[in-house]
């Protein structure tokens, strides 16, 4: 089936819009509630607001970190003293959720979500907590409302939680045999410490994660992805997502505790479509130079005037992000025109390709390092070819 | 039986033994309202089987529906004695007429009108846990009922066991591996799928069941092969049955819930498209 | 597999060893009297390299070329000394991987990595002497940004003397 491409809203969303409307980079937005206040929300166009997911981010519900103090529905500002969980699903668990309800609905977007909050590792009552504090409440909320778009569920899944099977089959029970929803949207947070996800593990139970719940009919959208995206796209997702900085690209809960502060700056990298990687500037120089007549940085209208050397290369320069969009979005809707079989060997002959640049580079002596040389590209055709063993996809 | 039965009775006419077996007995008889009903009669050893039978007659009282049998009486005789008395439906129940549908568009055809019987429950969150051919009355008409609710659990009120047993309440030879294990938690609508699978799949092999060991070729016992997940598949091929209707099989016998269908309209979607494939 | 002895029980020893002994101002052309830009784990630029050598002519201090040496410096890992090292290209003319001679085999069997890579490969001894097994030649830095972070802090900053 095609998937939708849709942007990760976080610091910088005005680049997200604009990419959307000058380069037709995607098909809607997902809004983070942390990011962006509800004034600003309510004041977006209803048609990209029709286009929308509104992420309300109850993951850690006693923390109202950044702009979600600005939703009265959010727990810690709907409980009376702060969120507690002991009395929240008493007290305030359906008046919270009843607001939330209402403020989707009204606000026309394209689901509601219902929010779960953040459980590390593998909790054991992972699931009756949720369904005490949100999902039920949320459902309860939705029930009567006539003019409800279909629900669906956020859901955090721990390494941990997707690396045991007994865990792992208990929620896909869970979310499958849950009447009221259409769907997950899901959102898998990696231990790694790389910025790309390098584990083939991980990378192959997302994807049958993502098999089983399609299987069922029901949409997954996937959160906070990264160039891993290619790979994903195999699982049959309904949408897949692009961000601008990297906590838009990669779920971190740190980022929303209160004690973590943005580090400084990153030095800015620019994608490559090629290598399906993210490089350094500092190694653009060794790659023009050394690369002689085999151009690997992809041709459009933003590197034309990033290559010019009057550009001043940074990290918050919008032209990065949005040849980043560009380039990415075109290899995810010519993944996006195929599905099943066709989509598995079109995207093992991208990662084979970018591989074979990796190898191309080498050869002519530059020394990448490992955020940059394509170290994730054995894993991701790793996970690929066990995931199309599974569905009996022949090569 | 003698005694304590015959006082219960005596308010019947044309009182025939229908069948008896440990605490229990079931009556034909002519009640001077209804006409012609089931009585049945039987010991509770426990407050909690009590409470199980009281149950299945709350859950017929509310359905309104020609797939289950209509309840016309419930009453407790003490000491120890309850009676349900039901309206009598002339029929066999499925173990003994198998064979009469085994042609595909046939199987397919009575899986439907069961789901459809069944859906009455699951739109209740019901779920029926004992599906099986003794549980399935066919009428002269071939069409269906849908009896012994006795062990059907009720999603959202507490169990009657507290205890911890290996196996839940169900039938072993037609469980699926979460009531056999147990789980609780995993027991839905999808539970009465897997058993339907297990039926299908004897309507189509003429009664063979799809997990015996003599049928698969391999594992121990009926319940070993459904907790291996090793089913017959081979003979549906060598069969020469339709592919729709093995991959039907197939989901349905899925051994996790989430491998099954999500609800009654997409296994009926499943059934029509093979409805279509068969003509 | 007899276990190596290596020369140096730390990377600190190595570098002060490294300033101590190797010809920095005869590899940068410098005359005697002139004055020689050095300091350890330089901040700012592309990676942490151990320790830059630069040289401006005067005439050419506020806007000529400066030429300049950075060092990278492993006691065994040379392939991650490589990769650091590499790095360097983006703001230093020439670069080398210092690592101690006794460990040094591994990487001068993979000397043709380190020519293709236009890095220097030098083995160090804990007494001062060393073999250079492989001289880069001298290459424009890739950075024309990263080369002018550089030359701006030769400009502006006094020699740190390594303490």
């Amino acid at each position: 089936m095609k998937f939708e491409i849709y942007h990760q809203l976080g610091f910088r969303h005005q680049w997200n819009l604009q990419s959307l409307s000058d380069d037709a980079t995607g098909d809607g937005i997902i809004i983070g509630a942390k990011s962006l206040e509800r004034e600003k929300v309510e004041a977006l166009p209803a048609n990209l607001r029709g286009a929308a997911l509104f992420d309300p981010q109850f993951f850690l519900p006693g923390v109202a970190k950044g702009q979600l103090e600005t939703y009265n529905f959010f727990p810690q500002v709907a409980a009376n003293d702060g969120f507690k969980s002991s009395d929240y699903a008493d007290e305030s668990a359906e008046i919270s959720a009843t607001a939330c309800v209402q403020f989707q609905i009204n606000s026309g977007f394209r689901y509601v979500v219902i929010p779960t909050r953040y459980m590390a590792g593998m909790p054991s009552n992972f699931i009756e907590t949720q369904e005490e504090l949100f999902v039920g409440p949320f459902l309860d909320a939705i029930a009567p409302q006539q003019n409800s778009p279909p629900a669906l569920l956020q859901l955090v899944v721990t390494e941990n939680m997707l690396k045991d099977d007994e865990y792992t089959a208990d929620l896909l029970n869970w979310i499958t045999g849950r009447q009221g929803i259409a769907g997950v949207y899901l959102i898998f947070e990696s231990s790694g410490t790389s910025k790309q996800v390098k584990d083939a593990d991980l990378l192959y139970r997302v994807l049958k994660f993502t098999a089983a719940v399609r299987e069922n009919e029901m949409v997954v959208v996937l959160g906070y992805l990264n160039t891993e995206s290619v790979v994903l796209t195999l699982g049959d997702p309904s949408i897949v997502t692009m961000g601008i900085y990297e906590n838009t690209r990669s779920f971190r809960i740190r980022t929303f505790e209160d004690t973590h502060t943005e580090q400084r700056g990153p030095s800015p990298r620019l994608y490559c479509s090629q290598l399906l990687q993210w490089v350094d500037r500092n190694y653009h120089g060794a790659l023009q130079r050394r690369l002689q007549g085999q151009n690997v940085f992809d041709q459009n209208r933003y590197q034309a005037l990033m290559f010019q050397p009057t550009f001043k290369w940074h990290f918050t320069k919008p032209e990065l992000y949005k040849h980043h969009f560009l380039e990415l979005s075109c290899q995810l809707r010519t993944l996006s025109n195929v599905e099943g079989q066709a989509r598995f060997i079109m995207a093992r002959g991208m990662i084979n390709a970018a591989v074979e640049r990796f190898r191309s580079i080498e050869q002519v002596g530059i020394v990448l390092d490992q955020d940059n040389d394509g170290s994730p590209l054995a894993s991701w055709l790793t996970a690929i070819n066990e995931f199309a063993q599974d569905q009996g996809w022949q090569s | 039986m003698a005694g304590p039965h015959d006082k219960i009775l005596q308010d019947y006419q044309n009182v025939e033994l229908l069948k008896e077996g440990g605490q229990k007995a079931a009556y034909l008889a002519t009640d001077p309202t209804h006409g012609r009903v089931v009585v049945k009669i039987g010991r509770y050893p426990s407050a909690s089987s009590l409470e199980r039978i009281r149950r299945e007659v709350d859950v017929l009282r509310d359905i309104v529906s020609p797939y289950y049998p209509k309840n016309i009486d419930f009453r407790v005789e003490p000491p120890d004695l309850f009676v349900v008395v039901e309206e009598f439906v002339e029929s066999r129940p499925l173990s003994d007429c198998v064979e009469d549908f085994e042609e595909a568009k046939t199987a397919l055809a009575l899986l439907k009108e069961i789901i459809t019987g069944l859906t009455v429950l699951w739109d209740k969150r019901i779920v029926h846990r004992d599906i099986k051919p003794e549980n399935v009355l066919i009428l002269p008409d071939t069409s269906p009922k849908i009896i012994d609710l006795g062990i059907a659990r009720l999603l959202d009120e507490e169990s009657l066991t507290k205890t911890i047993n290996a196996r839940g309440p169900c039938t072993p030879a037609y469980a699926s591996p979460a009531q056999l294990k147990n789980r609780k938690a995993q027991i839905d609508q999808r539970t009465d799928q897997f058993s339907l699978g297990i039926l299908l799949v004897q309507l189509l092999l003429r009664g063979a069941h799809p997990f015996d060991p003599n049928v698969v070729r391999s594992g121990d016992s009926i319940v070993a092969n459904i907790l291996a997940g090793h089913w017959c598949r081979a003979e549906l091929q060598k069969k020469a049955v339709p592919i729709c209707i093995q991959e039907l099989a197939a989901k349905l016998l899925g051994a996790e819930p989430f491998r099954r269908f999500r609800n009654a309209e997409a296994i009926l979607t499943a059934i029509a498209a093979c409805e279509a494939e068969v003509q | 597999m007899a276990e190596l002895t290596m020369s140096f029980a730390s990377e600190r020893e190595l570098v002060h060893t490294a300033m101590r002994h190797l010809p920095l101002r005869q590899w940068l052309r410098v005359p005697k009297e002139a004055y020689l830009f050095q300091k350890t784990e330089v901040q700012g630029l592309f990676g942490i390299p151990d320790l830059v050598a630069a040289f401006a002519a005067p005439s050419e201090r506020e806007t000529g070329p400066i030429r300049s040496i950075a060092f990278e410096m492993k006691l065994s890992n040379w392939r991650r000394g490589l990769m650091q090292a590499f790095r360097y290209r983006s703001f230093a003319s020439t670069v080398f991987l210092v690592i101690d001679d006794a460990g040094s085999r591994s990487a001068v069997a993979n000397s043709d990595r380190f020519k293709r890579a236009n890095i220097g490969l030098v083995g160090l001894n804990a007494d001062g002497s060393f073999h250079v097994y492989v001289w880069p030649e001298h290459e424009d830095p890739y950075s024309p940004e990263l080369q002018s972070t550089l030359n701006e802090l030769v400009r502006t900053q006094s020699p740190t003397d390594f303490d």
